[in-house]
């Protein structure tokens, strides 16, 4: 229940003001205006964002845990946010209240070369920390397309991926443990070690759940040796389910690759116009120089007998260089959209067939469809005419239904956010029951994320 | 809507796509923290502004103004966005309404009345140079002093002409027809006053006939070359900073290296001469040819230096900051091991220097000018 405090925001400014004093409480208009949106594709002008009341920018646990305790005691909605880079929606602040901004927090606080990891802040954007790791030669290895401005704490929250997921494993892999404050105020810290059999492996309620259910204030994560050598290979098919069939016979023969990708001709473009090629197969190792040399071997000799046709070392060096910034141009035509599904590998043609059919039907172009980081995850990059966002939107959702029909997943990375909740009953089915169940006892109040996976 | 409209169309495609790869090297955003101080926060605030989602005011204008300009957002943008133009066009709009800095009101007076924004008196404009000084009284090359060299960093307008007179250069000055070359009032969004200024300089030195005009100015350097061919058209003359001079008199043999500086030397590129301009190489080159010198880069060199802080009105209205953002560039010259850190901007020298002094550094600043003045034959 809302009581006088949370109707009233200079009350609520007031109060925050006495936790992080004035400098780190915002709640001017304009101020709040860049807090409104994430990178949500919808979300294409200030006027579709949710301007919060305020915006409070804590730098320690205490003060998240102070934060927390007032909101839970007036019942303010809180939204954790890191560098707003969520495709989801879930960094919006879709119920008003407090944005907590947590990107004051982003200090290193130990390297354990020994233990081969680190314990850092939520804040820390994933490019510092790789370079701070490089100069002792270390990797993170987590390299999702937001990798220049992405927070470590974001990418818990949405249990991201990257691009060297194949070797070094998703964002959920590389935390060994948190600290968090829980809605109620309570501080846990799990063990940093890989795993236990002590009882569930409680961290993980906190991967992936977009800040529903505690704010992350510290995280211990794997780190590795930098890898001697990176080799990147590119195969151009006759179409993309020649190059998707062929990356299976690569992984048949027991290579692991750090980075595998298939795509059609669209995801190439700029790169191979000349090219007879309509699908694509990338994989990259990396690691000691030995092994990449040998593993690289082997994958040039299955793609060629496949009939690969190999794409220039240029080309692949340009492609993997602009990664990032791809990430950037998505959202810049129509009422651009992703689809980013997974779907068991057995499943992964029929469902490419289908996306291209439903495109056709539906009227919706599409840049491109790639098999990412994980044979299963099969996403694409559209777009629709803007005016008829509404169309668009039941047109992803039977492409999101079919993704679920086939045994897969809605969101393989991007968190639920504003976007999918009104799925979540057809993907858990009463399984949603048991997470809103854990929410209601960790979140009595529901003032973390509230709405989450609630349409 | 009152700016141009690709402005408009650059803040509507950054609305669209809000990366904020921005914001890791962002001058302001690391230090101030807040989000409407990055690129992609003020985007957002202009795009609210002009399509009349909020009204502006003094705050609004401030989180324009707090930005130096330095250019680091439109080198990350992977949208290639012009987002100093964007700010620049957003505050030219902001004067237009009256939401201006007092500092900023405070310069632009002086320049109206004594073509300098320091309040100096005009006839004192070459008080520095020196009674030695061969200056010409016709030549196919200007020196173009700038006011912050001529009455702040007089220091560098006597190297630079040491250092032409040396290489045998002839040049003549503008005075007393050297105005502000107009880049504060520009840069602050004062785009009458810099038409008037830019009219009257490139007029005066049309006059002169000069084929070539050298500044050791990175901000006259910037304006001259790159804003006054904008703003009101071609120009009849080259225009070239006193590095880029310098690399191509040594390279040719006329300016020679001799005297040896045994010390660890770093490069500060200023935002003008680097990002805004283009112009690394030659700077380094210069250094490089000093007999003895160990020259060391910083981390973030080149495209991704660090602004000193002090660029685009910030170091008249917001000094702590100016302060703070030189001494965090202080801090990575100490990092690499530098006794020195050299640059070729009066306003950076300005900057750093104070902060050298502010923050107890052991470091030393000269200008490029200062080195090779002392060590030419």
């Amino acid at each position: 229940m809302k009581d006088a405090v949370s109707r009233n925001p200079r009350d609520i400014v007031r109060l925050l003001t006495e936790i992080v004093g004035k400098d780190n409480v915002l709640y001017e208009q304009y101020d709040l205006i860049p807090y409104s949106r994430d990178r949500c594709p919808f979300l294409t002008h200030p006027k579709h964002g949710v301007i919060p009341l305020a915006v409070v920018r804590p730098a320690t646990t205490e003060e998240v845990q102070e934060i927390v305790v007032l909101a839970n005691k007036h019942h303010i909605p809180l939204t954790p946010r890191g560098s707003g880079t969520n495709y989801a929606g879930s960094a919006v602040p879709s119920k008003g209240g407090v944005v907590v901004d947590l990107t004051r927090m982003n200090r290193i606080l130990a390297i354990d070369e020994e233990s081969m990891s680190a314990k850092v802040q939520p804040g820390l954007i994933l490019q510092d920390f790789e370079e701070a790791l490089s100069k002792r030669g270390f990797t993170f290895g987590h390299d999702p397309g937001s990798f220049p401005s992405a927070t470590v704490g974001g990418c818990i929250s949405t249990w991201s991926v990257g691009w060297r997921a194949g070797k070094y494993g998703d964002m959920g892999r590389l935390v060994l443990s948190l600290k968090v404050v829980l809605p109620t105020g309570i501080v846990i810290e799990t063990r940093s070690v890989p795993k236990s059999s002590t009882g569930f492996d409680v961290k993980s309620l906190f991967i992936g759940a977009e800040g529903a259910m505690g704010m992350i204030t510290e995280a211990v994560l794997r780190i590795h040796p930098s890898p001697e050598k990176r080799v990147i290979l590119v195969y151009g098919f006759k179409d993309f389910e020649q190059a998707f069939k062929s990356l299976l016979k690569v992984l048949r023969a027991g290579l692991c690759p750090m980075m595998q990708l298939v795509t059609n001709k669209e995801g190439m473009e700029g790169l191979v116009e000349k090219s007879r090629a309509n699908g694509f197969v990338m994989i990259s190792y990396e690691g000691v120089k030995e092994v990449v040399d040998a593993q690289a071997k082997r994958t040039a000799s299955i793609l060629e007998a496949e009939g690969g046709m190999k794409i220039s070392d240029e080309v692949a060096e340009q492609y993997w260089a602009d990664r990032h910034d791809m990430f950037s141009k998505m959202n810049l035509v129509g009422a651009a959209g992703s689809i980013d599904t997974a779907v068991p590998v057995s499943k992964v043609l029929e469902f490419y067939k289908f996306l291209e059919d439903w495109a056709k039907r539906r009227g919706v172009k599409i840049f491109d469809i790639a098999s990412w980081v994980l044979p299963e995850n099969l996403g694409m990059d559209s777009a629709f005419d803007e005016s008829e966002v509404k169309a668009y939107i039941a047109a992803r959702d039977e492409a999101l239904r079919k993704a679920l029909e086939l045994g897969g997943t809605t969101s393989y990375c991007v968190g639920v956010g504003t976007r999918f909740p009104h799925l979540m009953r057809e993907e858990h089915g009463p399984a949603l029951d048991v997470l809103r169940a854990i929410k209601r006892t960790l979140d009595p109040n529901n003032i973390m994320n509230p709405g989450w996976l609630s349409p | 809507m009152n700016v141009p409209q690709n402005v408009y169309k650059d803040l509507t495609l950054c609305s669209r796509c809000r990366c904020g790869f921005c914001r890791r090297g962002c001058t302001t955003y690391p230090i101030l923290g807040v989000e409407s101080l990055t690129a992609r926060g003020r985007n957002a605030i202009a795009l609210s502004f002009l399509d009349g989602l909020i009204d502006a005011s003094q705050g609004l204008a401030d989180r324009f103004f707090l930005c130096t300009t330095c250019g680091f957002c439109k080198e990350r943008c992977p949208l290639e966005l012009d987002t100093v133009k964007i700010n620049e066009s957003l505050r030219a709009e902001l004067v237009k309404k009256g939401f201006t800095r007092p500092e900023h009101d405070a310069f632009a007076k002086s320049i109206e009345n004594a073509h300098n924004p320091y309040g100096e008196l005009h006839e004192e404009r070459m008080k520095w140079l020196p009674s030695e000084a061969e200056v010409a009284g016709k030549a196919d090359t200007a020196y173009f002093v700038g006011c912050t060299t001529a009455y702040r960093r007089p220091e560098i307008a006597e190297a630079t002409v040491r250092t032409l007179n040396g290489a045998k250069v002839d040049f003549i000055t503008l005075h007393p027809e050297e105005w502000c070359c107009g880049s504060p009032a520009l840069r602050v969004g004062r785009r009458d006053l810099f038409l008037k200024l830019a009219r009257h300089n490139v007029e005066a030195i049309r006059k002169t006939g000069v084929t070539r005009v050298v500044t050791s100015c990175a901000g006259c350097y910037r304006v001259l070359s790159q804003d006054y061919p904008e703003f009101v058209g071609e120009i009849p003359f080259k225009v070239v900073h006193a590095s880029e001079l310098m690399a191509e008199l040594i390279k040719e043999g006329s300016l020679k290296l001799v005297r040896k500086v045994p010390e660890t030397v770093t490069y500060h590129d200023p935002c003008h001469l680097g990002r805004h301009t283009g112009i690394y190489e030659q700077p380094r080159e210069v250094l490089k040819s000093i007999p003895a010198i160990r020259f060391v880069e910083m981390s973030k060199n080149r495209e991704n230096a660090r602004c000193c802080g002090a660029g685009g009105g910030v170091k008249a209205s917001f000094n702590d900051f100016a302060l703070q953002a030189a001494v965090r560039r202080l801090e990575e010259a100490r990092e690499v091991g530098a006794d020195s850190i050299v640059s070729a901007c009066p306003f950076c020298a300005h900057n750093l220097k104070d902060a050298i002094r502010e923050s107890g550094s052991r470091l030393k600043f000269y200008d490029l000018t200062e080195l090779i003045a002392e060590v030419m034959k």
